[in-house]
């Protein structure tokens, strides 16, 4: 029996106790016209990046050229998600996905500019615009005429983006004057629509303090005056992207720039990040598909003690953990992607967890294909060191990996603080699963109901307090992704991509060791829910810091 | 003006070429195909002739209904219409059954002029776009690196041994084009989604008349490993000595 919200998605239901394979399975694999679409999007993509972009010169210039930024217009990628009506390609996320992992393969630089415009900076006019706005702004956007910047950070408001300090106070002709400065905004340099967040006056007391006092979201062009941004920050990694600060001293934007309702400016921003995360997951895939290729092409052509070194035991381990966890990764991305385009609306936790485990993976494999590769991929003439400076700040960026880890147990847990009989009752059942995933269908659903009673245990320990209990937290969002995760492999290893097609035996074996890599995962952060170090930790950490 | 273009699907440049049991053909599993190198140079040059002259561009394969894949690919640079004449044993053709059935379709269409690549980048054998013109009984420049078309003649240059050449010709003519033609574009996203609302029409190919007969295929012999003789000018010696001694190229 049920007893539960039926609302919610694969993972919230995880978190109530329900293993809902409807959620995942059938695998939401796109119809033979979007992979028509998408796969001429990256024939096209690869060929022109191949010829047009030199990723070791823009990490060296710290700039891309203007000529892959026109690459990148006249191709029409700036729309692509754009509905056609607005001028855009109109594409699904499924073709979103392709598209930035293609270019994401040859150029970590080149597709944060597309992350910047498509995934965060004209999301908000997409998602909270009116009709007239998407009118106004879209067809530039679509065509590359403007391109995209999101400006939500300040020095006080990283992670706590809600603690920010910029304002915009109404004139009486009912226009806005921003004051504020915003940094690290990417396509910082170049762009020339800037989404801005800032405080806008207390609807009801005007001297309310600024800490009280609403979000709201608005565009602001280029053009208007006191926008300035400033020269772009030198990084570690994707050196290319620009990366600036952004001024505004009393700029003036008329009423119409201001988009969603007035007041409602985090929740735009926040769902405009909640709405793309499995987008940067798929980047991620693309980077790690191109350390793999290197070290594997390595791992066959270097030989030691008579052998290539890819025959030897332990950078077999490498390889095919690599080989693996790429698979994974793109199962979680993909059917993300793939959810959000059948229409499915609530895909913010499984969208976070791709992009915990796409750039906590990509890390390590970076750091597995330069152990493969030896002394040689520690030389600045090959791309490894490249690779491994670009993929860091995809755990800090979008969310870092712990904000995002507190997000989702918070959210998991929602619904059990309020009432803790909002939990599923019955056996779990993954069913639709391929015969020759018996095993690993059967270890799902030994696990689910482990996790469930988990999650029921740490609410009844903490209740409301939960939120702060982050070691908890960090424990319960550990074992859900690791759940997604395997719920993802056995979706994709167990749907055909086209009817009638059966997986190859290879890809049987590399589901089922993604399967277990997971599975392993869980199994060790379920061994700390047993014995908990949380008091040693406090104690240790708490003697250095003085905390 | 009404243009069409020939394409063939070839293997893609990354194929590693295994011959099939029969010992004749290419093992065709796992094998993936793209448009001809040089017929891709023939479709951007057809498009930036409609481009000039108005009229519509045709892209005209014979292969299987996959094919319809790379026509895609050719609508979305610019063309307007593909037709695919079907034939399941489209490899098995000879160069003159392969000319014999265009020809008909193109005199069904009708054309002012018609675009091959100067060779496929599988076969190798550069004869279609030659025969064709012979059965069409129009004129036909090969290689061509430069052309100008006006509304009922043209004149090409074209890559001689060592020299260039220059001809003028009236329409209709085949075409067949060289590298250094033009630049096909990129199709961009708006080509790609234009692409497909455009027509493709399949009808089967007629049977085949093939005159000449594969007897059998075989991939050339390994080549043996390089060597590093040394490194700068030291090298230099041991490196003249190869080349006289082994290789007998001095
Ligand atoms: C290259 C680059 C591009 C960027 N592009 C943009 C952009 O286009 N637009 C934009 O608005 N911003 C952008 N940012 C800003 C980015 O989103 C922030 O850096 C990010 O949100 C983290 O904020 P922070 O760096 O201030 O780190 P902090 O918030 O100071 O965090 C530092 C550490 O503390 C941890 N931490 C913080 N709070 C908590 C908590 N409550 N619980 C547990 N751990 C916590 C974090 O996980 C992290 O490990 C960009 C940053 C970079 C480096």
């Amino acid at each position: 029996m049920t007893k539960g919200n039926e609302a919610g998605g694969f993972v919230r239901l995880l978190f109530q106790g329900k293993l809902d394979a409807t959620a995942v399975l059938p695998f939401p694999w796109p119809s033979d016209e979007t992979r028509e679409t998408s796969d001429a999007v990256v024939d096209m993509v690869r060929e022109w990046a191949a010829d047009a972009i030199d990723p070791a010169q823009i990490d060296a210039d710290k700039t891309i050229p203007q000529s892959v930024l026109d690459g990148l217009k006249e191709l029409g990628l700036f729309g692509l998600t754009i509905p056609e009506e607005y001028g855009g390609a109109g594409c699904g996320q499924w073709t979103y996905a392709q598209m930035m992992e293609a270019v994401s393969h040859r150029c970590a630089s080149t597709v944060t500019v597309l992350g910047g415009h498509l995934g965060l900076g004209m999301k908000g006019l997409l998602l909270y615009g009116t009709d007239a706005q998407k009118e106004r702004w879209l067809p530039a956007l679509a065509s590359g005429e403007r391109i995209a910047a999101f400006a939500l950070t300040e020095a006080n408001a990283g992670s706590d983006a809600g603690a920010l300090r910029t304002t915009a106070d109404r004139l009486p002709d009912g226009s806005w004057k921003l004051n504020g400065r915003k940094i690290w905004i990417t396509n910082g340099g170049f762009a020339n629509f800037f989404a801005v967040y800032a405080r806008t006056p207390h609807p009801d007391d005007p001297n309310a303090p600024l800490a009280s006092r609403p979000i709201s979201a608005f565009v602001v062009p280029r053009e208007a005056e006191g926008l300035t941004t400033g020269v772009p920050e030198d990084k570690m990694g994707l050196r290319g992207s620009s990366t600036t600060e952004v001024g505004l001293e009393d700029v003036v934007v008329p009423a119409d720039h201001l988009i969603g309702p007035e007041g409602d400016g985090f929740k735009v921003a926040l769902n405009v990040l909640n709405s793309g995360r499995h987008g940067l997951a798929a980047s991620c895939i693309g980077q790690a598909k191109l350390a793999r290729d290197l070290a594997v092409a390595h791992a066959k052509e270097r030989e030691q003690f008579g052998k290539p070194i890819g025959a030897f035991g332990m950078v077999r381990e490498l390889i095919a953990g690599m080989n693996a966890d790429i698979y994974a990764m793109e199962a979680g991305a993909w059917l993300t992607a793939g959810l959000v385009d059948a229409g499915e609306r609530e895909t913010m936790l499984e969208a976070a967890c791709c992009k915990m485990f796409a750039t906590e993976r990509l890390w390590q494999i970076c750091n597995d294909a330069l152990q493969v590769t030896g002394g040689t991929g520690f030389m600045k003439e090959y791309p490894y060191e490249r690779i491994l400076r670009d993929a860091r700040i995809n755990l800090i960026f979008e969310g870092t990996n712990q904000v995002l880890r507190m997000m989702l147990a918070v959210q998991g847990t929602r619904a059990l603080v309020r009432d803790p009989n909002a939990r599923f009752e019955g056996a779990a059942a993954f069913s639709g699963v391929r015969a020759e995933f018996a095993t690993e269908q059967a270890t799902l659903e030994e696990l689910a109901p482990v996790f469930a009673r988990e999650v029921g245990q740490a609410v009844a320990r903490h209740g409301k307090e939960i939120r702060g209990a982050q070691h908890e937290l960090r424990r319960l969002s550990d074992m859900a992704v690791a759940l997604f995760e395997m719920g993802a492999v056995l979706s994709r290893a167990s749907t055909p991509e086209r009817d009638g097609e059966k997986p190859a035996p290879s890809e049987i074996a590399l589901a089922r060791l993604a399967f277990r890599r997971r599975e392993r995962e869980f199994r060790i952060t379920l061994a700390e829910c047993a014995h908990p170090d949380d008091e040693l930790i406090d104690a240790v950490s708490n003697e250095s810091t003085g905390l | 003006m009404n243009i069409v273009a020939c394409m063939k699907r070839v293997p893609t440049t990354e194929l590693v070429a295994k011959v099939g049991a029969d010992g004749k053909h290419l093992d065709a599993s796992g094998v993936q195909y793209m448009v001809s190198f040089y017929d891709e140079i023939a479709v951007e040059e057809a498009v930036k002739t409609k481009e000039k002259h108005g009229g519509e561009v045709t892209v005209l394969t014979l292969g299987p209904s996959d094919a319809a894949k790379e026509l895609r690919e050719c609508l979305a640079k610019g063309a307007d219409k593909g037709v695919i004449l079907t034939d399941d044993s489209w490899s098995d053709r000879d160069a003159h059954s392969t000319a014999e059935a265009l020809k008909a379709k193109i005199e069904e269409l009708g054309a002012d002029v018609v675009f091959c690549g100067r060779v496929a980048t599988d076969r190798d054998s550069a004869s279609v776009g030659p025969m064709l013109a012979t059965m069409l009984g129009w004129a036909c420049v090969t290689d061509v690196v430069e052309l100008d078309l006006e509304a009922d003649k043209g004149t090409a240059k074209r890559e001689a041994d060592g020299g260039i050449e220059t001809y003028a010709f009236a329409l209709p003519a085949v075409i067949t084009c060289q590298k250094d033609l033009n630049e096909p574009r990129y199709a961009g996203l708006k080509g790609i989604m234009a692409a497909k609302k455009k027509p493709i029409d399949e009808s089967p190919a007629p049977a085949a008349s093939n005159q000449a007969e594969v007897l059998a295929l075989e991939l050339p012999p390994a080549r043996p490993d390089g060597r590093i003789l040394g490194e700068g000018a030291a090298a230099v010696p041991a490196l003249i000595d190869a080349l006289r001694n082994e290789a007998k190229v001095l």
